[in-house]
Parts: structure tokens; sequence; C-alpha cells
């Protein structure tokens, strides 16, 4: 099955697992995700200059809400939108796998679960409660 | 930062509207023209007076200013199109403040107008997938927002109502308002759940409208006889945009906080003589969050001074969003901030007739754009 975002995430080789796609600059350690052609907003270093890694996708919850009302086109419900800190430090907006909406410090680990998306199944990445708070 | 601090004094002397409403086949240039010829009679002044004309607009597209003023007069004037996003109509209003106050021009309009647009955004042409393009949607954004207010300080679903019914209450009393409808805290935590604690009532409308200000020199006031007591000083004016901070990604609060005391300290002026603050407050956490954030009260007091009132109309306090707000006066983008700009000249004059802060003489406007930028502005009565 086809990611539906191949340039965010990639399968992590555990399980269901997945890692984020970022870029790293060498001089300063400064991260950037996405990964994209534009380069390191945090340091101003050109994608050229920059590495290629790979984020845990691990981290930890740090709000949570319940979507109530589909807003947008394809939208399905229901829908937990989280702000979740990587381990690596990066503090990004992701959806939770599962209807429970996780306490604030609750572990998370992306996944990549199936879904439908014009017509056609695709893999997208869902971060899924690990147990345990931080 | 302000500029206006060094250079020759810059005084509103004009202001017009039309009320803010629901999408309708209303043509912009209709909207555009009822503010402009408003803001031309309360100043006093005749089309060919003004030299500059600077059109905030987010939907409308090229050329909306000379379509719509060659109907006034083709007088030849310099003409300029602003857009940033929710603060188009502010930064119309800065533009025609630095073009009196750096003494290129005597007299500049600043008119923002927009129809209900496509809501076409760069953010989507910048080739970059989203991780969660739910997460931008601004009543998601903000519910996340709300939701961490209430872990750290304790904010419940009836504080973020409250603002909600205090600025449809405003509003109600307002004739250039979308909403005109008084609500009660049971209507608005009983309309319908958007996204986490927020509900429809506490999400502003979209909609339609113009809000013109015209701006003039001490010298343009005293050559065509002004009312000067009527001429509001604009002390400062400034803009910025986000800084990347660790703080949990609420860079956007910093940004507020950072740019309210910029806009403070080029006026000279400490935010206990602020009598009146317009806000951006698309959604209710936004009043409470930002209010803290400009330093009406510490952080985490937000929801407080709300339910005893102190930011009310007459509360003894520090009246915050006496218009009615983005939530009841409404929020069509281009007209927004200088809407915010007219209500503040109306209450400094002590023309608001309704809705009046008993002795407003010093105000501040301060409005925020997608992306995101600030934009802010003091003004003062003599």
């Amino acid at each position: 099955m086809d990611l539906r975002e191949p340039t965010l995430y990639a399968p992590s080789g555990d399980g269901d697992g997945a890692v984020l796609l970022a870029l790293r600059d060498p001089a300063t350690g400064a991260l950037a995700f996405p990964r994209t052609a534009y380069g390191i907003g945090a340091s101003g270093t050109p994608a050229e200059a920059a590495e290629p890694v790979a984020l845990s996708g691990r981290g930890e919850v740090l709000v949570c809400v319940p979507v109530h009302q589909k807003l947008s086109p394809g939208m399905v419900l229901p829908l937990q939108v989280a702000r979740i800190r990587l381990d690596e430090g990066i503090v990004l907006d992701g959806l939770i796998d599962g209807a429970e909406e996780p306490r604030p410090g609750t572990k998370v680990q992306a996944v990549l679960v199936p879904e439908e998306r014009d017509g056609t199944a695709v893999l997208a990445c869902r971060f899924r409660p690990v147990g345990g708070a931080a | 930062m302000s500029g206006l601090a060094s250079m020759r004094p810059v005084r509103a002397v004009g202001i017009g509207m039309h009320p803010y409403q629901f999408p309708s086949e209303t043509p912009y240039v209709t909207l555009g023209l009822t503010a402009l010829r408003a803001a031309l009679a309360d100043a006093g002044l005749q089309w060919p007076d003004v030299t500059m004309a600077v059109i905030g607009t987010g939907a409308i597209g090229m050329a909306a200013g000379r379509v719509m003023l060659r109907h006034i007069g083709s007088t030849g004037l310099e003409v300029m199109q602003v857009e940033n996003a929710s603060a188009s109509g502010s930064t119309a209003f800065r533009t025609a403040c630095m073009m009196v106050a750096s003494g290129q021009h005597e007299i500049v309009l600043a008119l923002g107008v927009d129809k209900f647009g496509s809501g076409q955004r760069a953010a989507h042409k910048d080739g970059v997938p989203r991780l969660a393009p739910e997460a931008e949607i601004p009543a998601v954004k903000f519910s996340l927002m709300a939701k961490a207010w209430r872990d750290r300080h304790g904010l419940t679903p009836e504080d973020m109502a409250r603002v909600a019914v205090k600025n449809h209450g405003n509003a109600a009393r307002n004739p250039y308002a979308q909403f005109r409808k008084p609500r009660t805290l049971e209507q608005v935590l009983a309309s319908n759940k958007v996204a986490g604690d927020l509900t429809a009532l506490q999400c502003c409308p979209r909609g339609e409208g113009a809000a013109a200000v015209i701006v003039a020199s001490e010298d343009a006031i005293a050559r065509h006889g002004l009312d000067r007591s009527r001429a509001i000083r604009v002390l400062s004016s400034v803009s910025s945009s986000e800084h990347a901070v660790a703080d949990e990604g609420w860079s956007l609060v910093e940004m507020v906080q950072r740019s309210g005391i910029a806009a403070l300290e080029a006026a000279g002026v400490g935010i206990g003589e602020i009598d009146i603050v317009e806000l951006h407050d698309a959604f209710t956490i936004e009043e409470i969050v930002y209010g803290e954030a400009l330093g009406l009260c510490p952080m985490g007091d937000g929801a407080a001074r709300v339910r005893d009132g102190k930011w009310d109309i007459g509360g003894g306090g520090c009246a915050v969003n006496p218009s009615g707000g983005l939530l009841g006066m409404g929020h069509p983008i281009g007209p927004t901030g200088a809407g915010q700009i007219a209500e503040i000249v109306r209450q400094l004059r002590g023309e608001a007739e309704g809705r009046q802060h008993p002795g407003a003489r010093t105000a501040l406007a301060h409005m925020i754009g997608l992306g995101s930028v600030a934009v802010g502005h003091v003004l003062q009565r003599d």
C-alpha cells in the first residue's frame, strides 16, 4: 500500500511504526521537519548543506482536542488532533490513532494506519499512545 | 520600530464604515464607497483633498482600489493595495500613517474592503505537505490553545463563553456590527460544538464590509480648517512577525506580547494608561490569552478579568473589544483592522453612542494576520 505523504514519513521496520523524515544542520544540529527543498528555517541552512535524517516518531502529547464537526472536505470523524513534542525536541501537530483523547504527557509513537483517500487505500501517519506518561 | 515618534504628528481626522454583514450580492465598490463617503463627510474633506489611498483587501483581487475609486473621481492620486491577511486593514492604516508622518503626503485614506473569498492561501502553494492539515484549520488550532490554557491555568468552558457573551453584547449596541443580538451564557455554551471546548458562537462569522480612516498632518488640519478636537493622534505604529520559540509552539502568544510592548513603548505609554483595547478575538480563547500577553493582567488571570467585568464597557478597567470584536462586529478580513481604528477614534472622541467607554483617552489597536504577523497602533485624544 502506498504512503499518503511519502516525503514526510517512512516505515520504521518495527511493526507498523513510522519514522519522520527531517533535515539536520551538521554544523549546529538544528532540525527541520518536514524535510523540504528550502532548507532549515531555524539556522537558515540551505537543503544542499543539510543532511537527511529520520526522527524516531516517539514523543509525548502536550495537548489534544477532539474535532466535533467536519471542518474540511475529506475530514473523517471522530478525530483527535494533538500537539506533540518529539523526543528530538521538535514540536508538531499530528492526528491520534483511535478515538480516545490522550492526556498531556502521554507517550506516543508514530504509526502507519490504512485510510481511504480519494477512493484509494493508503497508509497515513498517526500517533498511537504507547502507555505511560512522561 | 515605530518611526512615528521621530516624525511629524499624524492624526485620524475622518472615519466611515459600511456595516459588516453576511456574504451578499452587494458589489465591493458599494461597500467601499459607502465607507469612503462617510469618512470624507466625517472629516469635512472633499475627495480631491486626498492625495493617496491605501487599500487593504484579502480576497477581491488586483487593482481593487482603482476599480472602486474611479467611481468617486479619477483625481490622479497615488493608489496602493496591501494584503496582509487579517491585518490588511491595519497595514493599510500603518502605511497611510507613515506616508503622512514622512512628509510624502498631507492627507491619506486607509480603506479596508472585502467580500467573502475563496480562502486561498499561500500556504497551500508552498509545495510542502502537512502531517496534519486538520490542525491548521483555525478553529482546531485555537481549540488546542484553549485546551492548553485549560490545562495550565484552569480555564473553564464557561470562562471562554463569557467572552462571547460580552462581545456579542457590545456588538448588539454597534450599528456597524454583523451580529446585533445579545447572547446568554447558556446560548453560547449550547451552540454547536466545533472543536475542543469551542462552540459556534465562540467563533467569528464570515462576512463582508468596509472601513475607512483618513489621516492628516497638522498642516493639513490647519489648512483645511478641520475640527482639531475630533482629530485623534496616532502615537505609534508597529508591525512584526513570529519568532520561533520553544514554548510548546505558542509563538503566536510571544508575538502578541512582543508587538504589544513595542507599540506601547513607541507611544511612551504604559498598559495601565490604556483605556480601550481592540484585539483579534476570532475565537474566544484569543481575547483571554492576548489580553494576558498584552499585559492587561498577569498570565492566567484573563478569565478572571472577564468574569469580574473589568474588560466590560464601563467596567472600571480597560474595555476590551467595545466594538464587539471579531466575534460580534465581524471579521471580513480586509476591513477588520481599519474597523478597529474607526471604533477607537469614535470612542476617544466620545461619540460611541450606546456603547461609550467613559473617560477613554488612550487606546491600543492590536491585530494579527495569518502567517503570523502582528500590527499595533496606539491612539490618544488631546
